[in-house]
Parts: structure tokens; sequence; C-alpha cells
């Protein structure tokens, strides 16, 4: 198969670049937006934008390249038409904020009764973990994911979600700030009759 | 310089206590933030559960099994599998769309 037919049959199959590209266009836009609805509404303008456009590849780089200028794209327009900053994204902003303005806590942690031990194997608790993670806004989730589960040191999760080490220090405080008080709402607080 | 400046380096709120305890997970403290975290956990409780529990998640997600860290991974931060599905449909019936004039 030459090179072009392998492209022109890459660019004949829509369907599949889902699958290759879907995620690593989320992940591109999770790090940029808040709201997981608008981060998915964007991925998918950009395949459908993608394949109205497919004439104009030209293959010099690669389609999921290419695939991602657009994005950056929708990305700015979006920002555009909501009449806001490209980096609106405000790392101050608290829609459940969790101090008084004088900083102190609106509601003071609880004491958490179980060990790691009890809960590291517990499949419940992990459910309401996950469930947790998916109500953070997206560029929390996003920010957590890359240093708590991705693992990766903080120098190398700001350079993969293009924000400085200190922003993402903000965000990874803001989303362990929101978790922990789902998991005491969702979980500590509910199963200290279960656990001995 | 930032907007909690105004506040007393050695007696931090808990506001600022909480980001320096989120902060220790992911990089060595400085020798004032150490301080400045150890005195305010010293007389808030509040704060020192915090930090406890900010140590406590992070060994928990160190510590999962590799199934449960790709499962994880799989429902925050892959394109989750009903956008999936849509955005093949829109493609498939744009591709099957009848040329128009």
């Amino acid at each position: 198969m030459t090179v072009r037919s392998s492209l022109t049959s890459q660019l004949d199959d829509p369907v599949n670049w889902v699958d290759r590209y879907g995620d690593a266009l989320f992940r591109y836009v999770g790090a940029r937006v808040s709201n997981r609805e608008v981060a998915e509404d964007l991925v998918q303008e950009t395949f459908l934008a993608a394949f109205r456009q497919r004439k104009s590849f030209d293959g010099k780089s690669t389609l999921g390249t290419w695939m991602l200028s657009i994005l950056r794209h929708k990305i700015i327009d979006h920002y555009r038409k909501s009449h806001r900053q490209a980096n609106d994204i405000n790392e101050t902003l608290e829609t459940a904020p969790s101090f008084s303005p004088a900083g102190k806590w609106l509601s003071s942690p609880a004491r958490w009764r179980q060990t790691p031990d009890q809960l590291a194997e517990n499949a419940e608790f992990w459910h309401i973990v996950e469930g947790c993670l998916e109500d953070l806004p997206v560029h929390l989730a996003h920010a957590f994911e890359l240093r708590e589960i991705g693992l990766l040191s903080v120098e190398e999760a700001s350079r993969q979600s293009g924000i400085t080490p200190k922003n993402l220090a903000v965000r990874l405080h803001r989303a362990r700030l929101l978790l922990r008080s789902c998991l005491e709402r969702k979980w500590f607080q509910r199963s200290s009759g279960v656990t001995p | 310089v930032n907007k909690h400046s105004a506040e007393n380096p050695l007696l931090p709120s808990c506001r600022r206590a909480s980001e320096l305890a989120s902060a220790a997970v992911d990089r060595e403290l400085t020798r004032r933030e150490r301080w400045a975290l150890r005195f305010h956990t010293l007389l808030c409780s509040a704060c020192r559960r915090f930090a406890a529990q900010m140590r406590l998640i992070h060994q928990l997600f160190a510590d999962i099994s590799d199934s449960r860290r790709q499962r994880l991974q799989i429902r925050t931060l892959r394109l989750p599998r009903q956008s999936r599905q849509r955005i093949k449909q829109l493609l498939w019936e744009e591709g099957n769309r009848p040329p128009q004039k």
C-alpha cells in the first residue's frame, strides 16, 4: 500500500477516527475548559469539521496533529463566543467555596475513621471515588488525573496540560478540596456504621 | 506576591495551610512553608485532619492495582462512551448524506 492510498483510506474511514484520536483530543481540551459537556461538544465539532474539510488535509502533518489544530481553533472560538478571555478558567473562582473570605473553613473536615487498609480493596469505596472524580470540573479532574492517577511529576504534568507548575498546584488544591468533601459526604459520613 | 501576601507567613489562614498541605504531597516544602504548616496544624485540628487526608488520598492512589488505575483513567480522562458513539453516528451520517447541489 502506498503512502498516498493509506492516507486516502484513513480519510475515508472517519468512524475509526473517533477510536484513534478521541481520547487525545479530549485530554487536550480537558486541560483547557472546565465544563465536561463543553469539552465533549468541542471534540464532536472537531471531528465533524475535520470530516467536512478532509479534502484540505495535505498530509504534511499527521492526521492527529491536523485535528488538534482544528480543535485549538474551536477552543478559541468557544471563548470568543462566550465573551470570555482565552484563559478564562479562573484559577481562583470557587463555585463551591471551602473557605470564608477570611480563609477559615466553612465546614471543617471531619475525622475519617477508616485506615488505608480498609479502603484500598473496597470496591464500593472506589465506586464512590469514580463518581466524585467525574463530578469535578473537567480541568480539575484532568490535573488530578495526571498527578495522582497517572503518577506524573508536577513538572511533567504541567507541561502536558500547558500550564505553569504554579497554576497546576492551584488546580490540584481545588481538585483535592472538592474530592475530599465529596468523599466525606458520600462515603465517610455514611459508612461509619458499615465498617467497624 | 499573591493575594494572601497580607497574611502573616508564620500564622497562615486555614486556606493557606490547606494549600501547603496539598503542595506537600507534590513537592518538598521550603523550610518556611514547612514551619508555617507545622505551626498551624499544631493549633488547628481541622487542618491537621485535612493534611492527614491529603496524605491518605495520595497513598491510596499510589497503591492501586494496575487494573483499577486503568479503569479510573478511562472514567475520568477518556472520551466517554456515549459521546464516542454519538460522534461515530454523526460522522457516519455525514459520510452517507446524499451530495448537496
